[in-house]
C-alpha cells in the first residue's frame, strides 16, 4: 500500500468507528484553512519491511518481470483537537487494537490492525492549552508490492529478424586424408 | 460641526483577493473556494520591529508589509472555513495574517488594518 492508501484506510476507519465526516478527519498539514474544533487530523508517520522481501517472477514468455514484494509494518498517528475530541483517541486506540469491527473498514483496504499506543496529551507539548489536544499512534500490517521490473527478469525466446542484400555465400570443404 | 473625514495616506491601489469557504474533499483535504478579485485604496508601509513581534517566528524573516484600508480586509476564519484575504501589490502576493478592525472615531472614518506576509506557499493546517 503506498502512504496515501494508508491514510485513507485509517481515515475510513475512524470515521466508521466515530460517526465523523470527512470534515472532521482530516489530512495532517493538508493546505487551506483549518477547521472548526472538534476534529483530529491523520498523519503518516512511516513504513518500514518486517523480514525479508520474497521475489518471484510473473508474466508470461516473452514479457516477463520479476515481482518483489515485501510484508510492511506502517505507523499512522491520529491527533484530536479540542475539548470535545478528548475522548476520540481512547476510542480509536481501543477499537484498533481489539479488532473491532470498525476496523474492517481498513482491513478490506488490506490494511490489517496490530496494536496502538494509549492516548498521549500533546497539549503542552504544543503549548495549545486553550485547545486539549490528544495523540494516539496506530500500527498496522500490509503488504506491499515493491517492484514489477522487466530489467531484472530472464529472457526465454529471442525472435531475430535480418534484412540483408542477396548475398552469394560460396562453400568449400577440404577433406584431409 | 462635524470635520470631514480623514483620508488615507499615500494611497495606492492594491488588488484584493477573497476566496470563497473552502470545503473539505472526500479525500480529507480542502479544496479552496473560488476567489474574487477588486482594486481598493490603502497605505502601505513597512512593518516595525513591534509589528513583527506579532507573528509566528517562521514568518518574521519574510517580505512583511502593514496595510491600512477603509475596505474591509479580513483574515482566516476556521469557523467559515474562509481563506485569509491576499493582497497584490506590484506583482507580489502577500496573505494577510494579521487584522485589527478599528471603528470609527470623530472625523476617522471605520477603517481596517493588517499585516501581510508575502506568499511563500499555502498554510498548512492540523499542525501541531
Amino acid at each position: 500500500m503506498s502512504p496515501e492508501e494508508i491514510i485513507q484506510a485509517v481515515r475510513g476507519f475512524a470515521k466508521s468507528a466515530l460517526s465523523l465526516t470527512d470534515s472532521q478527519v482530516i489530512v495532517y498539514q493538508g493546505p487551506g484553512v483549518r477547521p472548526a474544533s472538534a476534529y483530529c487530523s491523520v498523519q503518516f508517520v512511516g513504513d518500514e519491511s518486517t523480514g525479508i522481501a520474497e521475489s518471484t517472477t510473473v508474466g508470461t514468455p516473452g514479457n516477463l518481470s520479476v515481482r518483489v514484494s515485501d510484508h510492511r509494518r506502517c505507523q499512522v498517528s491520529v491527533q484530536t483537537y479540542g475539548a470535545s475530541a478528548d475522548a476520540w483517541a481512547s476510542s480509536l486506540a481501543v477499537m484498533w487494537a481489539s479488532r473491532h469491527a470498525a476496523a474492517d473498514v481498513a482491513r478490506t483496504a488490506g490494511l490489517h490492525p496490530a496494536r496502538a499506543t494509549g492516548p498521549r496529551d500533546t497539549t503542552v507539548l504544543t503549548d495549545t492549552s486553550h485547545e486539549p489536544r490528544r495523540q494516539v499512534t496506530l500500527y498496522g500490517y500490509h503488504r506491499t508490492t515493491i517492484a514489477d521490473d522487466p530489467s531484472l527478469g530472464y529472457v526465454s525466446q529471442i525472435d531475430v529478424a535480418l534484412d540483408m542484400p542477396p548475398t552469394t555465400i560460396t562453400a568449400s570443404s577440404t577433406e584431409v586424408p | 460641526m462635524t470635520a470631514p473625514p480623514i483620508g488615507l495616506t499615500a494611497p495606492e491601489t492594491v488588488t484584493l483577493t477573497r476566496y470563497a469557504a473552502q470545503t473539505i474533499g472526500s479525500d480529507g483535504r480542502p479544496d479552496r473556494g473560488s476567489p474574487t478579485s477588486t482594486s481598493i485604496a490603502a497605505t502601505v508601509a513597512p512593518a516595525s520591529p513591534r509589528t513583527l513581534e506579532r507573528l509566528p517566528e517562521g514568518m518574521r524573516t519574510r517580505s512583511v508589509l502593514t496595510v491600512h484600508a477603509y475596505d474591509q480586509i479580513r483574515t482566516a476564519d476556521q469557523h467559515t472555513g474562509t481563506p485569509g484575504d491576499e493582497i497584490v501589490r506590484g506583482g507580489i502576493t502577500y496573505a494577510v495574517e494579521v487584522v485589527d478592525e478599528w471603528p470609527a472615531l470623530g472625523p476617522i472614518p471605520q477603517h481596517w488594518q493588517a499585516i501581510v506576509v508575502r506568499l511563500a506557499e499555502l498554510p498548512a493546517v492540523g499542525g501541531p
